[in-house]
């Protein structure tokens, strides 16, 4: 008896350690598929279905790798991702509780990953962007169980929040997501600061007032558009132009055309300001790699950044180097055709037993082998476009 | 217009008792004979918001965004043959406008019938019309916790030479949305009142009022427990996942003097969660607990003021604390705030409220009131500050 005791108690204890150990990095071990398991009440996750159109949460508990996260919230997340069958998730963990943290985090995305027939040109896309020192979201694929129920594949994806860029930047600061309203190109919204508290909805903690968090973004509009020809260098004051270039050259290569220079407007990306100056962060690339061919000016020239950066010989030298060099990353010892290939592999059997999923398997493979063409010829076409620009 | 009207009003021709036709009274009034008249009446009340550190924004805003209408209300009143009294108002442009509407029967002194949309009998100062308070705002523990109108019937009366009051009826609960369907939920409703102090010859005088109320409603699956407000509105306890049973239990005292008046609160709530923890089992009972105790001072009174009616008066001095707590019978395990939390975390709100109120003639009252308050939240669970919220606001009412 007291043997059995000491060995329970050992166990636990190994348990414990176990659990303590667990770190973000190994929640966001994309070489590994996770499982995520669920449990909520049964009338919460049939109305969660049922309302996926709104963002009400709903009370969860969640285990991952032998750790139990009570408390936690979940709604039913996404734009044009919402998906009834197979709802994209957000599960926050300081909902109910406003200090409370899980490995650190405030809340984890879970990617339905029903806007892009491969399941893997997000995190492929974060992947390369991260490659190139962008800061950007890590993520990891996952089978998410609730109520002992296979929910289908998703993508576990580092939420942008508060936490993510104070770590990303270490420096304190405000945070906005990009909210597409209308096609908007960088253009001067105006003097009102609504016009920009209805484009860049505030992601900061605690009270601000309308003039704090918006007087600035629009002095960096106004300057964007009335910095005269010239000196678009002075921006530099309230964006990091460096930073952003990174990431637009990076966004370029990956042929993304829903993003900065988005086909429709500016999409899919936060603003962190420091200080006076801010920088973007990019999110939901599931766009991304959308066509070999696909122009690299699509998008920047009708974008006043854009265009402006582009007739300055320094900037647009700092362009054709960011996109370069983003190339060279993915180019480098067929790090892209590899990296395809193996989340390719590690998903596959997950991504076919995934009956809720909105493609098909066949889709699914076929995108697949897209992917891995655009990897091996992309390169070929972007250097013919960039002995052009230069 | 009705605020000029009542500045320059002429002083009340006493109605002539009985004869038909139409006085002013305080208001006009239809006399139809012996024992039978309709009394027309007209509230209007708007509040100008000169502080609330609960919104960054409140510097920026301008004189019409500081200005709103609490109430603008409509009413009929009436007697017919002494024996049957009614009312009807109504909120003007309101979606649902109807408030008061029905008929109470007199039986006998010591029994009378009410049916209709009315005031469920729980809390003293719910039961108190809105354009007689001595607050601009009812304390949180009476806003949140009471019920207000349903549709039901009620027996009520006075016993022991008016010493004891009695209310007791039931109720469908929400009934403008469910009433004679299926799934029509009831509250049975009780409450009695003791007023042990003579008043003239027979006992019943509101000088010193005891009460007591006991309230039990059915209550549906659902995210419908009661929930927490500032005074500005905005929510620091959000509703939780019920199912069962709520019972709410109150009690009151009111002392009444020439000079000033002091009354006071106690509430409780019980929501039951069956079948509501993450996994399907019971979660303990939700307890909403408040209350509070106001103080009135009547510095200028012109007459022998009763708290409760509405008499003559000049100007009150007014100060209120009241406190309102939620939290759950189980109290071990984690606490969370989560809707399906078996140990709910003690959350509350302590308010302070100091006030003037100047009463310019009959029909006119200006109110001012200050509010401190200040979320009591132990274990630091909400995203919201626990630092003390001023706001103050000015009403202007008409009433007649």
């Amino acid at each position: 008896m007291r043997m059995r005791t000491a060995v329970l108690l050992l166990a636990l204890l190994c348990s414990a350690v176990t659990a303590s150990a667990q770190t973000q990095a190994d929640l966001f071990d994309d070489t590994t598929l996770h499982t995520i398991e669920i449990v909520m009440h049964s009338r919460d996750w049939s109305d969660l279905h049922a309302n996926f159109r709104t963002n009400d949460h709903y009370p969860c508990d969640v285990i991952w790798n032998g750790l139990r996260m009570r408390n936690t919230a979940v709604r039913s997340r996404g734009n044009g991702s919402r998906y009834q069958a197979k709802p994209g998730l957000e599960l926050t963990f300081d909902h109910y509780a406003s200090q409370q943290r899980f490995l650190g985090l405030r809340s984890l995305v879970l990617d339905n990953l029903v806007t892009d027939p491969s399941m893997i040109r997000e995190s492929s896309a974060m992947a390369l962007m991260r490659r190139v020192g962008v800061a950007a979201p890590r993520e990891a694929p996952a089978r998410v169980f609730v109520n002992g129920d296979y929910a289908g594949l998703y993508m576990i994806v580092e939420p942008v929040d508060t936490v993510f860029a104070q770590k990303a930047f270490e420096q304190p600061g405000l945070l906005f997501e990009y909210r597409w309203t209308y096609p908007f190109f960088a253009t001067f919204p105006g003097d009102g600061l609504d016009a920009y508290a209805t484009l860049f909805e505030s992601r900061s903690l605690g009270v601000h007032s309308t003039a704090e968090l918006y007087t600035p973004m629009r002095e960096l509009f106004r300057t964007i558009n009335d910095t005269p020809q010239g000196e678009f260098a002075q921006v530099d004051r309230y964006l990091d132009l460096a930073s952003v270039i990174r990431t637009l050259g990076a966004s370029t290569f990956m042929a993304e055309w829903d993003g900065v220079f988005g086909y429709d407007g500016m999409n899919n990306f936060y603003l962190y300001r420091m200080g006076e100056q801010a920088t973007l962060i990019p999110w939901d690339r599931d766009q991304a790699f959308h066509a070999v061919n696909y122009p690299l000016l699509a998008g920047a020239l009708e974008n006043v950044i854009g265009r402006r950066m582009l007739q300055e010989p320094e900037l647009r030298a700092a362009y054709v180097q960011a996109v370069t060099a983003a190339m060279a990353a993915a180019e480098g010892d067929g790090w892209l055709e590899r990296e395809f290939t193996r989340q390719y592999a590690l998903i596959h059997d997950a991504a076919v037993a995934d009956t809720l999923k909105l493609a098909t398997n066949e889709a699914f493979e076929q995108a697949f082998a897209e992917l891995v063409a655009f990897a091996r010829t992309r390169p070929s076409f972007v250097r013919n476009e960039l002995n052009a620009l230069r | 217009m009705a605020a000029v009207l009542a500045f320059l009003a002429p002083a009340a021709a006493p109605a002539r008792a009985q004869e038909p036709g139409v006085t002013w009274d305080h208001r006009p009034t239809i006399v139809l004979g012996e024992g039978s008249r309709i009394d027309l009446h007209a509230r209007a009340q708007s509040d100008y918001l000169v502080r609330d550190e609960s919104d960054s924004d409140v510097a920026s805003l301008t004189f019409e965004d500081r200005l709103s209408v609490a109430r603008k209300r409509v009413s009929v009143e009436g007697v017919l043959f002494d024996r049957v009294s009614f009312e009807v108002e109504g909120e003007v442009g309101d979606e649902q406008p109807w408030r008061d509407v029905y008929a109470d029967v007199k039986v006998n002194r010591k029994l009378r019938i009410r049916a209709g949309h009315f005031k469920v009998p729980f809390s003293l100062e719910q039961l108190t019309r809105g354009t007689d308070l001595d607050f601009i705002a009812r304390p949180a523990a009476v806003s949140d916790l009471s019920p207000s109108r349903d549709i039901g019937v009620m027996l009520h009366g006075r016993l022991a030479d008016k010493a004891v009051k009695y209310e007791g009826g039931v109720f469908e609960v929400d009934a403008a949305a469910r009433l004679w369907k299926a799934d029509a939920t009831r509250t049975y409703a009780g409450r009695v009142t003791i007023a042990p102090l003579a008043d003239g010859k027979s006992r019943g005088s509101d000088a010193l009022e005891f009460s007591a109320a006991l309230l039990r409603s059915d209550l549906p699956e659902g995210r419908s427990s009661l929930n927490g407000h500032l005074v500005m509105g905005d929510t620091f306890f959000h509703k939780m996942f019920v199912n069962g049973i709520r019972t709410r239990m109150g009690a009151s005292v009111a002392w009444n003097a020439r000079r000033a008046s002091v009354h006071g609160e106690w509430l409780r709530a019980l929501d039951s969660r069956r079948g509501q923890a993450i996994d399907g089992g019971d979660l303990s009972d939700l307890v909403s607990t408040g209350g509070y105790a106001a103080g009135v001072w009547h510095l200028l009174a012109r007459d022998g003021h009763r708290w409760g009616h509405a008499p003559l008066r000049g100007i009150d001095v007014t100060g209120r604390f009241d406190r309102l707590t939620y939290g759950s019978t189980a109290t071990v395990d984690d606490a969370f705030l989560n809707p399906r939390a078996d140990h709910v975390a003690p959350i509350g709100k302590d308010t302070w409220t100091a006030g003037v109120n100047w009463h310019v003639n009959r029909w006119v009252k200006i109110q001012a009131n200050a509010v401190r308050e200040q979320i009591v939240d132990p274990l630091a669970l909400l995203p919201l500050s626990t630092a003390p919220l001023w706001s103050t606001v000015v009403r202007f009412q008409v009433a007649m």
